[in-house]
């Protein structure tokens, strides 16, 4: 009833204003399903054969296939690479392709790419007299394709256009289903010196000895995706959304001067010609060794190799299965270690290569590492299924490629290491080594959604953190972490279903956002049995296929039974935040005597019929603390009294619960995100009781909700999510009575 | 030409890190309240420690170690005087001082704690604040104010950096 009024209150008030601002409107118009649990087939995309509505890969489902053939040579000297490849591409979809699309990423770096000019500028105040050279007088530095040719298996030159950071192939005649083609491509690019001009690859130089550590991958034409939902995923390559590609298998030889120390994507085929039988030894022991890394390169050996520069060279060959792509680091100055992980079902190595100067930091940490990564990720979707996962220092660097991947953090000159590099670095290996999971096996789309790999990759990370150490200082993750971002401006923020291209805060956008959220549901909403359960499905589902987000989103209810549209409904397709408060506390007390305004109150009993009383009536304020005199208790209300010596046994009687006070606590939700209500009742004496209402208390009135507390001991104290695990922006109004002043102020000034 | 270094700027700030796991979300989070009783604006700011070392390290060329046990000692006074320079509050049109009381270190962020006095009733506050705007093109200081239980906040930019709320 008072609910009623309050309900009625409240859409009356908001009549009123709008009443204030425009003509008199005698009738509110109609609506639509505006209510946030609505279903969601006004966003998601049909269903179909090839994507089933449960979220699984349906009938229909196809992939593509492409294989390389890759020889490359590294001109250490001029940093270019110069290479050749074969690619067999396997049509596997129910269509004739008339071209195929391969893309040339390093383009963005070409004299004539169109990335800078879609970039704002503005004048610097004051320019270094090196930025301003750079800036307005200096030739730019060319790092894009040279492509010598393109060829089919006879040798013959086959069309080709290129578009900035894509190249069509015009085909003689179309790609049957089924059928597959190959073709060859020779080429060449200047290799970016990432530190000076940026990249997710390319070179770092060391001064001191004159050496370089390379990070080498978007180094040979590589096939775009084609599949049921893009078409070709030809989107241009801009800079910010990253890679789409397709499975294959790859046999690549890597050749480079003798000394240098090399790693990359798949299994080395010819260790003893490229390893000392010494270091031959040290791999085989690594091999068995489960419990530390173990140096296969020492740093004294990389040390006395990098002040050689041999004129030899040395071919590094390799081969791998099932990856979507291949990246190698290559350098003089690489001390390399290895140790055995044990999985549930396998055994895979886990390796790091770095120079001297990331020691002894490196040395100690990096392999563990990746060790536990393999291990926590492994346990929450699959077994890692490649042989290896390799971490390579690079300054500046967290970027991954299938089986390897760069990672910024060593000590600073002086040798120290500061709690934000040592955790920013086990922060970055753990992130990149997990994005093998993803995107690397379940291959999603980057350059279209940069959250499904981030996002679902940084919550996997936050869990691994914790495993590596009991109260791991996880930037991202825990809910309370993402509320200055969601408490930011409007316009600088997108729904995290929004193209990789237009975000304005990637971090927190595309990576703390979404793994906020999949944390939230498995702590709040699901429950961790439920929600490890749906997410381990939809890992396995889709594991060396390409799912999309809806993939993603219909598999997570599919499995587990929860309705999760107004979830996804909020936190992933608008920029609604959280914001729960509590609008109103009253407290009630009971009496026999009827009140004036409940004269001829009826109460319905039934289907059909009406009570006339008498009642047991529930007043509010001083008049009824006037009416029930004393604490209540059940044998001073005669009715209730005998109703209950009637009903029950004197043994049943003192089961019974004895409620002393009565609240009726109003929420309110000023943020558009709904939440399930975690509430705290503290009474008088410190104890404290939770209550959690289900989100689906908010179904059929998206503003208010109110709760009857009956408690033995008088409350004095209730707090919404005391735990900050809501991302709740504005906690300020989640506490009854309401508290005054800035507490975290009030606590930090009596600490001083 | 003309471009590159700009482009290297941007590739650097936004482009580049943007894929990449140390992506970086360059916010700094400063609350005002209001406290009648004492007739003071309490303060506190959030930034990123790593970024306001790397903005203390180029202005005063010198390492703090901030929030580490290695820290130096006086680096309170260092922040003092950037933050003293970078914070203008105007109260009822009037400047009135930052008075920094000290800081604290939660993860990655540094709350520092300050205080302004206020002798009568808020109608408008105006800050300035142009925290590591020299750092970052796209650096983003949002201030909320709670002033006699009104609740309104300001986004400040590198093209925008100062604001005014009226109660």
């Amino acid at each position: 009833m008072k609910r009623r009024i309050a309900y009625a209150f409240a859409l009356l008030s908001s009549v009123l204003a709008v009443a204030q601002e425009t003509p008199v409107q005698e009738r509110e118009p109609g609506h639509g399903d505006n209510n946030k649990f609505s279903q969601m087939y006004d966003l998601m995309a049909t269903p179909n054969m090839f994507r089933t509505a449960s979220g699984a890969p349906g009938p229909a489902y196809y992939q593509q296939q492409a294989d390389y053939k890759i020889d490359v040579e590294l001109d250490d000297k001029n940093t270019r690479l110069y290479g050749t490849e074969t690619i067999t591409y396997h049509n596997n979809s129910p269509e004739p392709l008339e071209y195929l699309w391969v893309q040339l990423d390093q383009n963005k770096r070409s004299k004539k790419s169109l990335s800078p000019l879609v970039e704002n500028q503005r004048m610097d105040p004051a320019y270094r007299p090196s930025a301003f050279s750079q800036n307005f007088i200096e030739e730019g530095f060319d790092g894009g394709f040279n492509i010598d040719y393109v060829q089919d298996v006879n040798g013959e030159p086959m069309k080709y256009t290129i578009n900035q950071t894509m190249m069509r192939i015009d085909l003689p005649e179309a790609l049957k289903p089924k059928e597959k083609i190959s073709f060859s491509i020779k080429w060449w690019y200047n290799i970016n010196n990432y530190r000076v001009i940026g990249g997710r690859s390319g070179y770092e130089h060391f001064e001191e000895d004159n050496n370089n550590l390379y990070i080498i991958a978007q180094f040979y034409p590589r096939m775009a995706v084609y599949n049921d939902v893009e078409g070709w995923q030809n989107m241009q390559f801009w800079g910010a959304g990253e890679f789409a590609l397709p499975f294959g298998d790859f046999e690549v030889n890597i050749t480079v001067p003798a000394d240098h120390i090399l790693d990359g994507t798949g299994e080395l085929q010819n260790r003893p010609e490229v390893l000392t039988p010494e270091q031959l030894k040290r791999y085989e022991l690594a091999t068995k060794t489960f419990d530390k890394p173990i140096v296969i390169v020492t740093q004294e050996e990389a040390e006395r190799a990098e002040k050689n520069f041999s004129d030899k060279k040395k071919t590094w060959k390799f081969k791998a299965q099932d990856v979507r792509d291949f990246a190698f680091s290559t350098s003089r100055k690489f001390i390399y270690d290895g140790m055995a992980v044990k999985l549930a079902g396998k055994t895979v190595m886990a390796h790091s290569l770095y120079p001297k100067e990331a020691n002894p930091m490196w040395g100690e940490t990096s392999t563990r590492v990746v060790a536990q990564t393999l291990k926590t990720y492994s346990k929450y979707t699959f077994d890692y299924p490649y042989p290896k996962a390799i971490s390579v220092s690079a300054e500046d660097q967290g970027m991954e490629y299938p089986m390897i991947c760069w990672n910024y953090g060593r000590p600073d000159e002086n040798g120290f290491v500061s709690e934000r590099i040592k955790y920013g670095n086990i922060s970055v290996i753990i992130h990149e080594v997990g994005h093998n999971f993803f995107p690397m096996i379940v291959n999603s789309d980057e350059r279209q959604w940069t959250w499904m790999d981030e996002g679902l990759n940084t919550f996997l990370q936050y869990l691994t953190e914790q495993e590596w150490m009991e109260g791991y200082p996880s930037g991202r993750g825990p809910a309370a972490k993402i509320v200055p971002y969601m408490s930011g401006e409007q316009k600088f923020l997108e729904p995290v279903m929004t193209n990789s291209e237009s975000i304005h805060q990637f971090g927190a956008n595309a990576y703390a956002k979404p793994a906020t959220g999949l944390n939230i549901l498995r702590e709040v909403i699901m429950g961790r049995e439920l929600f490890d359960h749906a997410f381990k499905t939809y890992a396995n589902r889709w594991k060396f296929k390409h799912p999309t987000p809806e993939d993603f989103f219909r598999t997570m209810e599919d499995a587990s039974a929860v309705d999760l549209d107004w979830f996804w409904r909020g936190w992933f397709y608008t920029t609604d935040y959280v914001d729960i408060g509590i609008l109103q506390v009253k407290e009630y007390y009971v009496t026999e005597q009827q009140p004036e305004e409940l004269k001829g109150h009826t109460v319905k009993r039934g289907r059909f019929n009406q009570d006339s009383g008498p009642f047991v009536y529930m007043v509010t304020g001083e008049a009824g603390k006037a009416a029930q005199k004393n604490t209540f208790d059940p044998a001073g209300v005669k009715l209730l009294n005998d109703y209950l010596q009637d009903s029950f046994t004197a043994e049943e009687r003192a089961k019974l619960k004895s409620p002393k006070y009565f609240y009726e606590v109003t929420f309110n939700k000023p943020g558009g995100m709904l939440m399930p209500i975690i509430v705290e009742l503290t009474f008088e004496d410190n104890t404290t009781e939770m209550h959690t209402f289900p989100v689906q208390i908010w179904r059929k009135n998206n503003q208010t909700a109110s709760r009857v507390f009956a408690t033995a001991k008088p409350v004095k104290k209730i707090t919404i999510d005391p735990k900050l695990q809501t991302a709740d922006i504005d906690v300020s109004n989640n506490v009854w009575p309401p508290q005054k002043g800035n507490s975290k102020f009030e606590q930090f000034e009596k600490g001083r | 030409m003309g471009k590159i270094f700009r482009y290297l700027m941007l590739v650097c700030c936004v482009t580049l890190l943007s894929s990449m796991a140390l992506h970086k979300f360059y916010v700094a989070v400063f609350q005002m309240e209001y406290v009648p009783e004492k007739k003071v604006v309490q303060m506190t700011s959030r930034i990123f420690i790593d970024d306001l070392e790397n903005a203390l390290e180029k202005k005063y060329k010198r390492k703090f170690y901030l929030g580490t046990p290695t820290e130096i000692e006086n680096t309170g006074e260092y922040l003092k005087l950037y933050l003293g320079e970078k914070i203008k509050v105007k109260i009822n049109g009037r400047e009135s001082a930052v008075t920094y009381l000290g800081k604290e270190t939660e993860d990655d962020v540094l709350i520092c704690y300050y205080t302004l006095r206020a002798e009568n009733k808020i109608k408008t506050i105006e800050v300035t604040n142009t925290t590591l705007f020299e750092m970052f093109a796209d650096q983003q200081n949002i201030i909320h104010t709670k002033i006699n239980s009104n609740k309104k906040s300001l986004l400040l930019t590198n093209d925008n950096p100062k604001g005014v709320v009226k109660f």
